[in-house]
């Protein structure tokens, strides 16, 4: 029978599967910190030096965004734990935990979370895990940015190409060029294949119109919300 | 200004967009709505009719803001 801490830390993915007496080991191995609401127990951006798991309260995570706006990516509450990259090595936070509420929260430091993890094997094949599973979401993001940005290219290319050679007729802006899908792959330093794949899903989307040697745009504000990534 | 001292709404629906943007006045009722015409490569293709069906947005409406600004530019006598 677990203590009501470990008990807490049950529910807590990087503690699953431990036998109960590693699971109090764990618990005792941890100090309480108390906060306020508004005080944050770590910033964007800080060196990573403790893992918690929240005990009583409820508490934000934030981040600054490349554009320069702060956004709520969670809000976490007792059972939750945070911080983790300090418990998997991690050099710096990537969020601001700040507390909504009065919180309690227990507090490992990362030498503490080593020590710990070398003694319990289950706890570090737990934080392997966790580890390559973001790693596995991140490489799936990533393959997506760069088709974005291949689509990107793609699209600008022909904006440019409207603005030399542009031409309003019924069925839309016309390229009034003879222009192959060769053409915009050189143009776009990407091949053939990849362009006939961007250019037939535009056409499904009814972005454009493209005839052998012949582009029309049927839709400019779609292609320029690619071309120019208008919110 | 190409048009008329006094410009009527219906009469812009059929016209350019670039070439009102080409006026100041005219070009900050685009970017007040937060439209990305003022300097689109498109916009020379484009009328206004075409334009509100884009955002969304009632034509006349539009039309009339459009209007209003290019009478305040011309009764200050001021063109590019």
């Amino acid at each position: 029978m677990t203590g009501p801490r470990a008990h807490l830390l049950t529910g807590v993915p990087l503690f699953s599967s431990l036998p109960p007496p590693a699971l109090e080991e764990v618990a005792g191995a941890a100090r309480v910190r108390r906060l306020r609401p508004g005080d944050a127990f770590f910033r964007e951006g800080e060196s990573a030096e403790s893992f918690f798991v929240i005990q009583t309260g409820s508490v934000k995570l934030t981040q600054v965004t490349p554009e320069g706006h702060q956004i709520v990516l969670r809000l976490i509450g007792p059972g939750d734990a945070f911080g983790g990259v300090a418990a998997f090595g991690g050099a710096a936070y990537p969020v601001t935990a700040e507390a909504v509420t009065e919180v309690a929260a227990l507090e490992w430091p990362g030498a503490v979370m080593a020590r710990l993890m070398e003694r319990h094997p289950r706890l570090a094949l737990n934080a392997l895990r966790f580890v390559a599973d973001r790693l596995h979401e991140l490489q799936v993001r990533y393959r997506q940015l760069a088709t974005e940005r291949v689509e990107r290219r793609i699209a600008r290319a022909l904006v440019r190409l409207v603005q030399q050679a542009g031409r309003r007729t019924e069925a839309g802006v016309l390229i009034d060029l003879p222009l192959s899908r060769e053409d915009i792959a050189q143009m776009t330093g990407t091949t053939l294949f990849t362009v006939s794949r961007v250019v037939s899903r535009w056409e499904a989307d009814g972005i454009l119109e493209a005839g052998r040697q012949r582009i029309i745009v049927r839709n400019p504000h779609a292609l320029m919300a690619v071309a120019d990534e208008l919110a | 200004m190409r048009h008329a001292d006094v410009v009527g709404p219906a009469e812009l629906l059929d016209a350019v967009v670039a070439d009102l943007a080409m006026s100041p006045a005219v070009a900050r009722v685009f970017l007040d709505r937060g439209m990305a015409c003022v300097g689109c490569p498109f916009a020379r293709f484009e009328t206004v009719a075409d334009i509100a069906a884009v955002y969304g947005l009632d034509p006349l409406e539009l039309a009339g803001n459009l209007a209003a600004a290019a009478d305040a530019c011309s009764s200050g006598g001021m063109t590019r």
